[in-house]
């Protein structure tokens, strides 16, 4: 399944989002998916260069508070990269690999575009069946997938194909976990009065 | 060319942010003596300053489970210790403090229990107990949020090799109560750092 570049990850300024104090809130497992979603609709979606150097990437990662980047080159959408695909395995396992031309291969020759996952390789969620999808689902299928992300991918009437929003699997894990006990948050905070 | 957009943005805005917690770091926490582990891995350039917009608890969560996993994989010899500086987010003391279960639920999560932990400190931080303005808060107190990620094999060496690390805390206190607010003000202003 080939996808059409995306029209709307605008490569414009993107503004700083507004605090979501909702965000604090738990929910049910029952609550409807795309509550969850991060909507790129209402939050523009933060994106990288391929040949960005994947250590610079980190720092965007970290400057943006996400875990996640949209891969984008000339406003056409390439694929996602992950907190997880920069500090796992994947970038040892491309300087191993003949895909790396230079030689020696160093960590300074590792770019986004060599760790990402390309667009073929996603798994995607439509966002037309979302409706009927609870959080719960989706967070038990990112855990049985083992994935830290999953894309939403929507139709236009023209058929063309854009990205929606993500889910995150920390987000989602945290949403629906057990509140945690106010007592508990006050030790740990307390804890250096001595 | 950079793609990820607030970078033009904030750079500025880093620059001022970086200054103003390395002058914390050298005129408070090394000047006055605060933390007697900082000098040494301030000098060797082992403290990783990263300064994230991250503005509501998810995205500060994002930024500290990045930190948390780049201090994992990176060896103490080259980044011990990790400030993650917060200029946009909890600019409510109380809910910076009530977030504080939040960090630690990730790092059970992260399975990071006795690996890390982390310091938090807050321009209005204030001790359980004490008045907002007494001067001895300036002990948790930064220009900014700041979450602290330590490695405890560095703390606990530390503590052995510092055999009054217990009386670090009131030390402190009567430093800071010697100093006033009038010396922590001047030690924290923008000129401080060029005064030595």
């Amino acid at each position: 399944m080939s996808l059409n570049p995306i029209r709307h990850v605008d490569t414009g300024q993107v503004r700083v989002r507004a605090p979501q104090p909702q965000d604090t809130a738990r929910h049910s497992a029952e609550v409807p998916a795309r509550e969850l979603m991060t909507d790129f609709e209402r939050t523009q979606p933060l994106t990288v260069a391929p040949d960005r150097h994947i250590d610079a990437a980190l720092q965007d990662m970290v400057v943006g508070g996400v875990r996640s980047l949209l891969v984008v080159e000339a406003g056409e959408f390439l694929g996602l990269v992950t907190a997880a695909d920069l500090q796992g395995e994947k970038p040892i396992l491309f300087l191993q690999s003949p895909m790396c031309s230079s030689y020696p291969c160093k960590h300074a020759d590792v770019l986004v575009r060599d760790v990402m996952t390309p667009m073929r390789e996603l798994i995607a969620l439509d966002d037309a069946t979302l409706h009927r999808t609870t959080a719960g689902e989706i967070l038990a299928l990112l855990q049985l997938e083992r994935l830290s992300h999953v894309l939403v991918m929507q139709s236009a009437g023209d058929g063309e194909r854009s990205v929606r929003g993500v889910f995150s699997c920390t987000r989602l894990e945290r949403s629906l976990a057990e509140p945690l006990q106010t007592a508990e948050a006050k030790i740990v905070a307390f804890r250096r009065a001595g | 060319m950079d793609t990820l957009l607030p970078l033009g943005d904030i750079s500025g805005e880093h620059g001022g942010s970086r200054a103003a917690v390395v002058r914390w770091l050298e005129q408070a926490v090394i000047g006055l003596n605060l933390c007697p582990f900082a000098k040494a891995v301030h000098v060797k350039g082992l403290v990783r300053l990263s300064i994230s917009q991250a503005n509501d608890p998810d995205s500060t969560l994002a930024a500290l489970e990045t930190e948390l996993q780049h201090l994992a994989g990176t060896s103490p010899s080259v980044t011990d210790t990790t400030l993650l500086v917060l200029p946009r987010a909890f600019p409510d003391f109380l809910d910076f403090h009530l977030f504080q279960g939040e960090v630690a639920a990730l790092l059970r999560r992260l399975d990071f229990d006795g690996i890390f932990q982390v310091a938090p400190f807050h321009p209005r931080w204030e001790f359980a107990g004490s008045a907002p303005d007494d001067v001895e808060n300036c002990v948790g107190r930064a220009p900014y949020p700041v979450l602290h990620v330590l490695r405890e094999a560095s703390v606990d060496r530390a503590v052995a090799a510092f055999p009054e690390a217990a009386r670090i805390y009131e030390a402190n206190r009567i430093r800071l109560r010697a100093l006033g607010w009038e010396g922590w003000n001047a030690l924290c202003a923008e000129d401080a750092s060029s005064k030595d």
